[in-house]
């Protein structure tokens, strides 16, 4: 066998074994690889062209038609003597999500005609040079041994795909159809309509005021809830970590409490702690002989509470890992500073604040991107209210993900809480991908 | 080249478990038809007057509250199972998660065969196909219930419920607070409100909700307000700017006097933890809690809403709640069977024993079974002398527009130009809706 394959290669030489292994591959998956005595390997292929003649024959053109048309027998009830019938139609989601499916299976198994027709005609020219193509056993020996990572990670990416990709893609196509819960499947079909529910979000009365009146809380929301937290949490570190502090341990334990409840459980204490008539807090300043504050029923001062309240529960965190950072700045620049007489404002600002900087960049991004999308604060403290009569389905202090909370689960309008969705992914990826190539952390970490 | 082969090899195994995958979701997506093609052979169009027959190896899954109904639940199931050798699961899904769930969980086979609906969710879950029609039993459950409760669970002219409770609201109040002063009217218990409010200390004479306009809409009917023409059912004519509407929030916006709340501040945990701690007086509160109420350690009445100030007697909405059978049950006829038989006459005043809460079915107050108490008497008498809760799909609309417009009057707007705009942007709504 070695002896006729040594044989050939050298009476092949002129031999164009890469032309016609690549005209094979062409033909059908496989044939190149048969063509180059790959066995095993040409008939794997073989089925996968099988699998992919069948996915393209019997399964794409109803996937094509039900994405474009997303069905086209209603849902309908019959009456049969005596009794109802329901007599199911087409049921657009299930259309859309399997034509889905079965477009990415179409693309991933081109992508791997496309591989095949390179690898039989890389193949085929490592015969021309003389070379032996590896035999299957050698093949699987190399892909464990050295592309084991991509076998194991093909699961989870598979994961991904599924929960991850697939999920995104649906949304983002249910934003250019009518599913409102007036329009709902099983019993209706969904229409494709374009760009029509973008359109009202950002030119219709109604729509487009509570749109940019939300987006802009969300942006000043954000902003300031991650600036609280972090120079609570820089100030609280700074505060615990001097030299002159006893009990230090006991004043870090007091401060991670708020962080050790459960969030959910001290918005709802929060929330009666901050009424307005019955609540301590007022009580208290009315004590002292101050007004009343109406921290939940005022616009301005619900967003003044929402702040305050998500400090409380933020800063720890930020503390904790401020603290964790400080101690890694070495002990003799500070004692540099000291024999330089510089004061401790300087040594704070000079020293601790850049280097602090430093490793917290990258994670008060990603805490402002968090922020954005800080559902719990919002909806468990004031639930978006005070009420606001000209905006529409959304309060005084609801950010963009509560709006869309409020959109879809209350008020079944799934197409455009589906518009909101894609606009929150929008800014957040924006911010993600500049937190990961800019920040100076991640820039180092490319390097190595 | 190498490498590559390496990715060869990757796709085809991702294509592998994408085909697998794909695989199941198309046989997911062909139960639901697989299903009901099936159901003609199983329901074979029994005649007029043949039996229906549950299904054999027929299991059913029904969702409700597993708390507060538990002792009516315990025993309608042993009861069922012994009549038809059913088995019968109950999970914990209230009332409102029911439709959001079923559509999730319907097509996925894990959904309930048997639900509860209020009145407002009932139009939205037979638009969306989630219920099968009540056709085996419509005219005995046609026969035993209220006519309101018959039009709350049919959309389109068919019936779709098995109608089992009733629900409204009225003034629960604190016997030993109100000793013998004189409600016959709002305007005494304005008064009476005066004289007891002690708001440093928190001390209340009436409280209700506003914030929640359902419950406003109570004063705006006293004087000829509705949220939909004729009877609220029809959904181009809309009452809630009519002149009587106007004249309801203004009576409303003169309830802060006796309420100095910020509406934000005036909830319904706050207003039953000073009910509890015998500091409030009249507390406006729904049927729903009678059973809670009549363990209150302080003797409790219910008075029926009294009459507005020049006006009629204010009235308060009343919905109610039944069973519905789902459109992707495996087995139609055995969640049909189980749907009547726990909303029958007996099983309904069975449940007021039990439970506390109120038949839907045509009954007096002396009827055998019922509680004889004053509480159940008392609203008896109330959903008698109640408004029809609006049981049209638009109806979710209604409430965040009314809930602005009684914001903004509480905070002292001008109750016409609120709910002008609170209809303006109900008809919107209305008209924008595909």
């Amino acid at each position: 066998m070695q002896e006729l394959i040594a044989k050939q290669s050298k009476s092949g030489a002129t031999k164009s074994y890469s032309t016609i292994a690549t005209i094979l591959s062409v033909l059908a998956m496989g044939l190149g690889q048969l063509y180059n005595r790959q066995f095993m390997k040409g008939i794997i292929l073989l089925a996968v062209h099988a699998i992919t003649l069948y996915t393209v024959i019997f399964k794409l053109p109803h996937a094509v038609w039900g994405l474009t048309t997303l069905g086209e027998t209603q849902t309908q009830l019959k009456k049969v003597g005596r009794l109802y019938q329901q007599v199911m139609g087409d049921h657009s989601v299930f259309l859309m999500i399997e034509g889905l499916v079965t477009i990415f299976a179409v693309i991933l198994l081109l992508w791997i005609y496309v591989l095949n027709i390179k690898d039989s005609y890389r193949t085929g020219k490592l015969r021309e040079q003389g070379g032996v193509p590896n035999t299957f056993r050698q093949t699987v020996s190399f892909v464990l041994s050295y592309r084991f990572p991509y076998l194991i990670l093909a699961l989870p990416l598979a994961g991904v795909f599924f929960f991850t990709i697939m999920p995104i893609v649906f949304m983002i196509l249910i934003a250019f159809t009518d599913y409102t819960s007036k329009n709902m499947p099983p019993a209706h079909l969904l229409n494709w309509t374009g760009f029509d529910a973008f359109r009202d979000v950002f030119q219709l009365k109604g729509w487009s005021t509570t749109f940019y009146k939300v987006t802009l809380w969300t942006f000043l929301w954000a902003i300031l809830a991650t600036l609280t937290g972090y120079f609570g949490g820089f100030g609280a570190a700074l505060l615990v970590q001097q030299k002159r502090i006893r009990f230090k341990s006991f004043w870090r334990t007091l401060f991670i409490l708020p962080y050790a409840i459960p969030m959910f459980v001290s918005m709802l204490i929060l929330q009666n702690m901050f009424n307005g008539q019955f609540g301590p807090v007022n009580q208290y300043l009315e004590l002292m002989g101050f007004d009343r504050i109406p921290w939940l029923s005022d616009p301005t001062w619900a967003k003044v509470t929402l702040v305050i309240a998500n400090f409380w529960v933020a800063f720890p965190v930020s503390m904790l890992m401020i603290i964790g950072i400080m101690s890694t700045i070495p002990k003799d620049m500070y004692e540099a500073a000291d024999i330089d007489g510089a004061s401790s404002f300087q040594k704070t600002r000079l020293i601790t604040f850049p280097s602090v900087m430093y490793s917290m960049a990258p994670l008060i991004i990603m805490s402002f991107v968090g922020n954005m999308n800080n559902f719990n604060v919002i909806f468990l403290l004031t639930n978006g209210n005070p009420i606001n009569s000209d905006l529409q389905f959304a309060g005084d202090t609801d950010i963009l993900i509560t709006w869309l909370y409020k959109l879809s689960m209350g008020y079944g309008q799934y197409n455009y809480a589906s518009v909101i969705g894609i606009i929150i992914f929008i800014i957040l990826s924006v911010f993600a991908i500049w937190n990961v190539r800019r920040t100076k952390t991640f820039k180092e970490d490319t390097s190595s | 080249m190498k490498k590559k082969l390496g990715a060869v090899l990757l796709s085809t195994l991702m294509m592998f478990t994408l085909a697998a995958c794909g695989g199941n979701a198309s046989t997911n997506s062909a139960n639901p038809t697989s299903n009901t093609g099936g159901t003609p052979a199983n329901t074979a169009e029994p005649a007029a007057n043949e039996e229906l027959k549950p299904e054999p190896g027929a299991e059913l899954r029904f969702w409700t509250f597993t708390t507060d109904l538990k002792p009516f639940t315990d025993y309608a199931l042993k009861e069922f199972e012994q009549k038809y050798n059913i088995k019968v699961t109950v999970e914990d899904v209230g009332y409102w998660d029911s439709i959001g769930r079923l559509s999730t969980d319907g097509p996925a086979g894990v959904g309930a065969d048997v639900f509860g609906l209020q009145t407002p969710d009932v139009a939205n879950a037979a638009q969306s196909g989630l219920i099968l029609p009540n056709d085996y039993f419509e005219e005995e459950t046609k026969s035993i219930n209220k006519p309101d409760t018959i039009a709350a669970a049919t959309h389109d002219g068919i019936l779709y419920g098995y109608p089992w409770n009733v629900y409204t609201f009225s003034l629960y109040y604190n016997k030993d607070l109100v000793k013998d002063a004189k409600l016959e009217t709002w305007d005494d218990i304005i008064a009476f409100s005066k004289k007891f409010n002690d708001v440093k200390n928190n001390k209340y004479g009436f409280l209700y909700e506003p914030k929640t306009s359902a419950f406003d809409v109570a004063f705006m009917t006293g004087y000829g307000g509705y949220i939909f023409g004729n009877n609220e059912t029809d959904v181009n004519d809309i009452g809630i700017n009519n002149e009587g509407s106007v004249k309801g929030l203004k009576f409303i916006q003169s309830l802060r006097e006796i309420m100095p709340l910020a509406l934000a501040d005036a909830t319904n945990n706050l207003k039953e933890g000073l009910w509890g701690q015998g500091k409030l007086a009249i507390n406006m509160d729904g049927s729903w809690a009678i059973g809670e109420h009549s363990k209150q350690p302080f003797p409790v009445g219910v008075l029926p809403m009294p009459k507005l100030p020049g006006g009629e007697n204010a009235m308060p909405l009343a919905g109610s709640t039944g069973y519905y059978v789902s459109s992707y049950t495996k087995y139609p006829n055995a969640a049909k069977i189980f749907a009547n038989f726990i909303t029958t006459k007996e099983m309904q005043i069975k449940n007021n024993e039990l439970t506390g809460a109120l038949p839907a079915a045509n009954i007096t107050g002396t009827e055998q079974g019922i509680r004889n108490d004053e509480l159940t008497q008392g609203f008896l008498k109330q959903i008698a002398s109640s408004h029809r809760f609006p049981g049209l799909f638009e109806t979710q609309y209604v409430w965040p527009a009314l809930d602005a417009a009684v914001a903004e009057v509480w905070n002292g707007g001008d109750p016409k130009a609120a709910l002008d705009k609170a209809a303006d942007k109900l008809k919107s709504n209305i008209a924008n809706q595909k």
